[in-house]
């Protein structure tokens, strides 16, 4: 979606990364070759512009006063059919989903519109014309392996704006409103803990000794089976939050550690 | 072997004519339940066919309107982006 009338153009990082080149063609067929301006991929976001005038911004609403059962309509580009529009409703507010590869994302919108390869990135729109949500994810049923229906997932508009704005600005996010440890995490199926890889120095964790090789057993009372479990559990706590993590170190007893949280950094790609 | 099976053959047979029973009845008693506080309308069987009230056709109308509306207008600002990778995937 055009973000402003200077030709930023906001669309998932998903979308945008590992690209060298880009081209943005408009609704009415326009074509124009784009550069990127930056990449928050904690929020899955990025923004690209393209040069030129008269462009036609959207208009964002006000995420947090959608409710359960409004009327949303989905609109991108779903297997390459240019501006395809599904309709659906508001299924719930402010899920935690997890994308895979360490990225979480707070506060998401799940909608029954449709949502297929191809929509990330466009945009949901309520019945105002108001840009609610960024389509970024469908459910995928573990039985099956394959699409669940109806089930999809948009980062909330505010969200959105909010980050898209910082980009364009800065060229990266320097308030990201989200929790940091600052450790990296062995990404280890089945370990049972979150196993740490390394440990930022001058990070919120190294103060409180951890290190590499430890295990993060629970953060703020809730267990972190998984690096994919602590970076949902991170993503619903703020920065600058004390909490109680859990660690084991070398196989001895568990221990209890104070850690006030940081900010995740912003990056610029 | 054969009259020891019997008496469960029977037992089955028993519970399903008892299954039956209650269901029947269940189908009885049921109108007369719902009668007692519910109004309810006989099926004839024939297919009747009530018109919606104007106001909500005309809702529905306004409602198909408005969303068109909206497509509209928000299109304007809708791209399609397209990188070295592949074109935008989900």
């Amino acid at each position: 979606m055009i973000f402003d009338s200077k030709g930023d153009v906001i669309t998932n990082a998903h979308v945008a990364s590992g690209s060298t080149s880009f081209e943005v063609t408009l609704a009415n067929g326009t074509r124009y070759a784009a550069s990127l301006v930056g990449v928050f991929r904690a929020d899955d976001l990025a923004v690209l512009r393209i040069q030129g005038n008269g462009f036609q911004p959207a208009t964002f609403g006000d995420s947090s006063a959608l409710q359960v059962g409004d009327i949303v309509l989905a609109i991108g580009n779903p297997l390459g059919l240019t501006s395809s529009v599904t309709d659906g409703i508001v299924s719930a507010v402010n899920r935690t989903v997890s994308e895979g590869g360490g990225v979480t994302l707070p506060g998401v919108i799940q909608t029954s519109a449709p949502i297929n390869p191809g929509n990330s990135g466009g945009a949901l729109v309520d019945l105002e014309g108001q840009v609610v949500g960024i389509p970024t994810l469908a459910a995928i049923d573990p039985q099956l392996g394959d699409q669940a229906n109806g089930i999809g997932f948009a980062i909330p508009s505010n969200m959105a704006k909010d980050i898209a704005t910082q980009l364009v600005r800065y060229g990266h996010v320097i308030n990201s409103h989200r929790a940091y440890l600052g450790v990296s995490l062995f990404s280890v199926s089945g370990a049972g803990d979150a196993l740490v890889a390394s440990v930022e120095p001058g990070g919120p964790t190294a103060a409180a000794g951890i290190l590499p090789g430890d295990l993060i057993t629970a953060v703020d009372g809730h267990p972190t089976p998984s690096d994919a479990a602590l970076s949902e559990v991170l993503a619903n706590l703020m920065p600058g939050q004390k909490v109680l993590v859990q660690i084991i170190q070398s196989g001895g007893p568990g221990k209890t550690v104070t850690i006030t949280l940081g900010q995740y950094p912003g990056s610029s790609s | 072997m054969i009259s020891s099976n019997r008496p469960r053959l029977l037992g089955v047979l028993g519970a399903a004519v008892a299954g039956l029973l209650r269901g029947g009845l269940g189908w009885l008693l049921l109108p007369a339940v719902m009668a007692s506080g519910l109004k309810t309308v006989a099926s004839s069987g024939a297919t009747t066919t009530v018109a919606p009230p104007a106001s909500a056709t005309s809702q529905a109308v306004a409602l198909q309107g408005q969303i068109v509306d909206v497509v509209r207008s928000v299109t304007r600002s809708a791209v399609q982006v397209q990188t070295s990778r592949a074109w935008d995937q989900a």
